[in-house]
């Protein structure tokens, strides 16, 4: 079994020791980054390789499988091939270079960087999501959400229901994904084959999963309720925390660099800078 | 032989931080219409033992042979004399055809078999595993009948929902559910975890009547006194090895192994060695419940039987 996507791994890692809502920031940080726009497609793609260096590292200090992340996007090569396929046939602009020619039809130099550009755009965020939550356990990554939510709750909005609904709903992933390994297996002793079978098989085998998984989630959370009442859980009272975050000098520096990566963003995003024209590499014409 | 594990090794999670060993070096052979019970404590490897006995797991390394069907995973060994993970891994990914055939001949029974229940009937539920083996509907049905009948369900339940009835209840349709498919081992993880008295009582004498019909069993339990009263062999498991591979009159005799690895003798048992102890001779092998030791007190007394 090799790491699941997303999914947290304990490791010893400075990655692992970071405050979560450091690691919240920062994400969303790099998130508008990668969603600004910088002028030029040629300098967006600049940015996002950058950002693509900063994430492998990333990868590298926290432990993060890059392979696992890349074997994640066989699932949207369909999706990849449909936007290459509509951007070439329906161009959004019919001005600049031409790449090639297809029996006459042009194919030009904008639709394929855009395609490119849209790729990348989707890996960065998929990376990014995947290194945030291997590193940080859920119940962290709560507890920071609550913790940037904050200012709703002046305005009587009662965010800490939202987190403790939200905590239970990610405490309750790994049960469930438990029970639906014990279904499987049972199931696969009485002769289901998930894998093979005619479609209708297939359906019916999904079938004997689903009801048992869901007889048995509505089972547990009926359980729980019962277990939180009986220990006096009381939704409108103050909530203290059980566990409370240490703020290291790592934080300090990571919150600064994140600051200062997002301050250049910003301005870069504002006063457009043509590295290309400035170092005289002349490019295909996109307009 | 119909089932012969070979140098099994298993660990969960292999290679990340949490990888956990489970089965170490396990060599065991279950003979044809055997009753074997595999004890030990919560953790010790019992349930992962007994999904190797139909592939729902397969062995990191080992072997692993039901009637002619052979699960084999050689250790792959590099010119350098390291292992070869690659090459096991690969040895892991081929397809394995045979797996279906040997699912139809071990059938397993997992702790809480009522969690497999899904058909909106009793009689469709348990006649899901024949239809999956490749019966036609009908003699997917006879065969549900006929295992619905074992398990003393009457045609009453036939076409109730089987979400509906007791806890009890929804277990006989599930175990049910594996005796329509008719395995020729059946195979328990702790059976009757949560039944009541009663129960208990009628689902060992459903697996006793099994294994009289020429069913083989192999029975995981922390309940002794069924392991004196029915089984022929005893096989105790700790930290994922074999400790020992017996009878239950001799496992309960074993004062030393006993109080090292923590296993209670039945009472009854234990009532019979200190009668023994104070010069009453009864004969140990004779005792397997209360009935049988009152009928050994009665012979030494001169008593009618
Ligand atoms: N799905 C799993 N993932 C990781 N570890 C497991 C899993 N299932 C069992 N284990 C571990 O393997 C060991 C053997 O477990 P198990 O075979 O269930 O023992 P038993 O049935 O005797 O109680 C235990 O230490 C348990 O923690
Ligand atoms: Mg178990």
């Amino acid at each position: 079994m090799n790491t699941k996507l997303g999914k947290y791994t304990s490791f010893n890692t400075l990655l692992h020791h970071m405050d979560a809502r450091v690691k919240l920031i920062t994400m969303i940080i790099f998130m508008v980054s990668v969603f600004l726009d910088y002028g030029t497609t040629y300098m967006n793609l600049v940015v996002d390789l950058f950002l693509f260096l900063i994430l492998v590292i990333l990868c590298i200090i926290g432990k993060v499988s890059v392979g696992t992340i890349f074997r994640a996007l066989k699932a949207i090569w369909l999706m990849i091939f449909i936007i290459l396929i509509i951007n070439v046939f329906f161009p959004a602009t019919k001005t600049g270079d031409i790449a090639f020619s297809i029996n006459d039809f042009p194919v030009y130099w904008s639709s394929i960087m855009n395609v490119i550009f849209i790729f990348a755009r989707l890996v960065l965020v998929l990376m990014m999501t995947n290194i945030f939550t291997c590193v940080t356990k859920p119940l962290e990554l709560t507890n920071a959400l609550e913790f940037l939510l904050f200012p709703l709750s002046l305005i009587r909005i009662p965010i800490h229901k939202f987190a403790m609904a939200l905590s239970l709903a990610l405490r309750f992933v790994p049960t469930l994904q438990e029970e639906a390994d014990r279904i499987i297996k049972a199931q696969a002793s009485r002769g289901v084959d998930y894998k093979q079978g005619k479609i209708k098989d297939k359906v019916k085998s999904i079938v004997s999963l689903i009801i048992p998984l869901f007889v048995s989630a509505f089972t547990s959370s009926g359980q729980l309720a019962d277990a939180m009442e009986a220990r006096g859980y009381d939704p409108n009272a103050k909530r203290t925390k059980y566990k409370t975050t240490h703020w290291s000098i790592v934080d300090t520096i990571s919150l600064f660099l994140a600051a200062s990566f997002l301050t250049g963003a910003i301005l870069l995003a504002i006063f457009p800078y043509d590295l290309f024209s400035a170092l005289q590499i002349t490019l295909p014409k996109l307009k | 032989m119909p089932i012969q594990l070979n140098q099994v090794y298993y660990t969960y999670n292999l290679n990340r931080p949490d990888s956990k060993r489970a089965l170490e070096d396990i060599s065991l052979t279950f003979d044809d219409h055997c009753f074997t019970a595999l004890i030990g404590k919560t953790g010790s490897g019992k349930s992962t033992l007994i999904q190797h006995l139909n592939a729902l797991l397969l062995p990191d390394s080992g072997r692993v042979q039901i009637n002619e069907h052979v699960l084999d995973f050689p250790v792959q060994v590099k010119k350098n004399g390291k292992v070869n993970y690659r090459k096991m891994k690969k040895l892991h990914k081929k397809k394995l055809p045979q797996v279906k055939e040997i699912r139809k001949t071990v059938g397993i029974v997992f702790q809480f078999p009522e969690y497999q229940i899904f058909e909106e009937t009793v009689l469709k539920d348990v006649s899901f595993g024949p239809k999956n083996f490749g019966c036609t509907e009908e003699e997917a049905i006879e065969k549900a009948k006929k295992a619905l009948t074992m398990v003393h369900l009457d045609e009453s339940f036939y076409e109730r929902s089987p979400f509906e009835l007791s806890g009890g209840e929804k277990r006989r349709v599930a175990i049910a559910g594996i005796l329509a498919m008719e395995p020729d081992i059946l195979v328990l993880d702790e059976p009757t975890v949560g039944l009541d008295v009663r129960g208990q009582r009628e689902f060992f004498h459903l697996i006793q009547d099994l294994y009289d019909q020429g069913k083989s069993i192999i029975l995981a339990t922390h309940q002794m006194d069924v392991v004196l009263r029915t089984c022929s062999r005893v096989i105790v498991l700790d930290q994922g090895k074999v400790v020992l591979d017996s009878t239950p009159l001799k496992l309960f005799q074993d004062k030393e192994f006993l109080s090292s690895s923590s296993i209670e003798p039945p009472i009854v048992f234990s009532f019979a060695m200190s009668l023994i102890e104070r010069g009453m001779p009864i004969r140990l092998e004779n005792i397997r419940s209360t009935s049988t030791l009152a009928e050994e007190i009665a012979r030494v007394k001169g008593g009618k039987q």
